[in-house]
């Protein structure tokens, strides 16, 4: 019997923590929290573009129940703290906004509401005002953190994403993850494929199509320092970076046919790691740089297999769906956009599913639309996707582990794709 | 001077395409100082000046690429299809022909809006190689081609049906001079 019960327990332990499982999130165990407006002495607009944005990130965090809406409470008020009690709220985050020679600085309180303690309290400044979502951002890690829910330190990172203008052209943008914040860092001509370079996010690849060849070129965001990489006939793409950031799994195609090619930076040689006649694209590390998962339409449709690094046979990853065109992975567990024949208007649909490496489950992630372009982050709970209905585009974001979804539309111009 | 030119080019073209007829027909060739004056103007040519009537070579290049045919392909194909043969074979010929065969081809692959991922390009990027392969069999020298493919980044219809994704999904022949 005690044998039975210790079985029953490890499965249920093994199922919660795997993703593929879905797990709708108790909400009446998340605690309860509200965010006061606490500023007198800032412009109003961006007051309540930050405020939404925080309440967004807590909601976003999946980690909180929260009202919908911010209230209004002086930053040193009090009174108002057994009236939200009452109403079953148990924590307030308070938000003093403020403006002095040019740096946008936010003081941010925490209250417990069940006994009026301070938890504590922290002072963030940015130069830039511009970039205030990030320090909205930097204010809901920390809320988090304090509670002890599972990071969300992807939310200040920053985004990366190439947008299509017009026919012919694309401009490279860096973003936060809700679109709130962004700059365009390389503009004029065909700019597509952005890949950041490192973990810190100081540098990155993109493919432009403005010479004769199309060129992988490396930018450094915060210099502007521009350096070509390789160029090749047909297409150019880097797909991936090494964990050191020394070697890169570039797409190319030096006689005409899109293979996989493993770039060392130092060298600057290249080894083709796959040789399938038809198409090999979309290479991607696992297994800490010894194997790539790659997409191939070696069986007469694109889907979804890996290969070590130092060569050997190919092993098929996917076993469902029959156009899998896109993939992002992170230790055992692969994302991948699959085509599933078409809506009622015409449309394809593209849906998002999770597999684990380890197990045959398989969990849909989306069910409309067309959703592609998956991308782990750093960690397996949070992957960013594109969605596109008709013309428009969003960045959308899953919390694995939570059962959610979000999406950020782009006002102008239209995703081609992502990195973060 | 350039007037001048193109008659004495298409002069001499006369002259030369009597040279291949019978002989009497020689033998009503022009006057000995048209003649002269062809010869003037093809001994005077300098290079990169235009020999064909045409002010510029990009004026030439607009001027064949405008009875160019784009290849148009099936939902995720590459290969040719059975009715796009015929536009291969004309776009051999244009481009074998005297005005073209100075220059070089490249093919641009492309693709609908239902991808926009790596494999997408890679698909125009096959899409342009199986019209370069069919043009190198179709006589079109190889050396003179180059492939490239811009996915779904070109659309030449932005219209969301059917008939606009199949005017989207097609490979162009686009020229330039040899010395680019």
């Amino acid at each position: 019997m005690r044998i039975l019960l210790l079985i029953f327990i490890l499965g249920y332990e093994l199922f919660a923590f795997d993703s593929t499982i879905e797990i709708v999130k108790q909400i009446e165990k998340a605690p309860k929290i509200v965010v006061a407006d606490a500023s007198t002495m800032v412009d109003q607009r961006l007051n309540r573009k930050f405020l939404k944005l925080l309440v967004g990130d807590l909601k976003v965090s999946a980690h909180f129940d929260i009202e919908k809406e911010y209230i209004k409470m002086g930053y040193e008020d009090e009174s108002g703290y057994s009236a939200l009690a009452n109403e079953g709220k148990e924590l307030l985050a308070k938000v003093k906004l403020e403006e002095q020679a040019g740096k946008l600085l936010a003081s941010v309180k925490l209250i417990n509401l069940k006994n009026g303690m301070t938890l504590y309290e922290k002072f963030y400044s940015i130069t830039r005002p511009k970039r205030y979502p990030f320090l909205a951002h930097n204010a809901a890690i920390d809320i988090n953190k304090y509670v002890g829910a599972p990071s969300i330190a992807w939310m200040r990172k920053y985004i990366l994403f190439a947008k299509y203008t017009a026919s012919g052209k694309a401009n490279i943008v860096v973003s936060d993850y809700t679109l709130s914040f962004q700059k365009t860092v390389v503009r004029g001509g065909l700019n597509v494929f952005p890949k950041w370079a490192d973990e810190k996010q100081t540098s990155f690849y993109y493919t432009s199509y403005n010479g004769y060849l199309p060129t992988l070129y490396k930018v450094n965001i915060f210099t502007g320092a521009k350096r070509k990489i390789a160029s090749s006939p047909g297409m150019i793409v880097c797909s991936d970076v090494s964990e050191d950031g020394r070697k890169l799994l570039l797409t190319m195609a030096p006689s005409d046919q899109p293979d996989i090619y493993l770039y060392d930076l130092a060298s600057g040689t290249k080894k083709r790691l796959t040789r399938y006649g038809g198409i090999d694209v979309g290479g991607q590390f696992v297994d800490h740089d010894k194997r790539f998962v790659f997409i191939s339409e070696r069986l007469g449709y694109p889907n979804v297999f890996s290969k070590p690094i130092s060569g050997g046979s190919v092993e098929q990853m996917i076993y469902h769906g029959r156009n899998n065109s896109s993939c992002t992975s992170f230790g055992k567990y692969i994302v991948y956009s699959s085509r599933e024949g078409k809506s009622a208007l015409g449309d394809y649909i593209f849906n998002l599913y999770l597999i684990s490496t380890q197990t045959d489950f398989i969990r849909k992630l989306t069910t409309n639309g067309k959703n592609m372009f998956p991308r782990f982050g750093e960690d397996a709970d949070t992957v960013l996707f594109i969605k596109y209905v008709g013309n428009e585009s969003s960045l959308g974001v899953l919390r694995l582990n939570e059962n959610r979804s979000f999406l950020f539309p782009l006002r102008v111009g239209k995703i081609q794709s992502i990195d973060w | 001077m350039k007037r001048d030119l193109l008659i004495g080019t298409l002069l001499l073209s006369a002259l030369l395409a009597g040279c291949a007829q019978k002989a009497p027909e020689v033998e009503t060739a022009p006057p000995q100082p048209q003649v002269k004056a062809v010869d003037t103007g093809v001994n005077t040519m300098q290079e990169g000046q235009e020999s064909v009537g045409y002010a510029t070579v990009d004026d030439r290049i607009a001027a064949i690429s405008k009875e160019l045919q784009s290849i148009y392909f099936d939902t995720d194909k590459y290969n040719i299809r059975p009715s796009e043969e015929e536009k291969i074979q004309s776009d051999a010929v244009i481009l074998n022909g005297d005005l073209a065969k100075d220059l070089n081809i490249k093919i641009e692959g492309n693709c609908d809006e239902w991808g926009t991922d790596e494999y997408n390009y890679a698909l125009g990027l096959k899409r342009a190689k199986s019209v370069k392969d069919a043009l190198n069999i179709s006589g079109v020298e190889e050396s003179r081609m180059t492939v490239v493919s811009y996915g779904e980044s070109k659309p030449v219809c932005t219209e969301h049906n059917p008939d606009c994704w199949q005017e989207n999904r097609r490979a162009d022949i686009k020229l330039f001079p040899a010395n680019l």
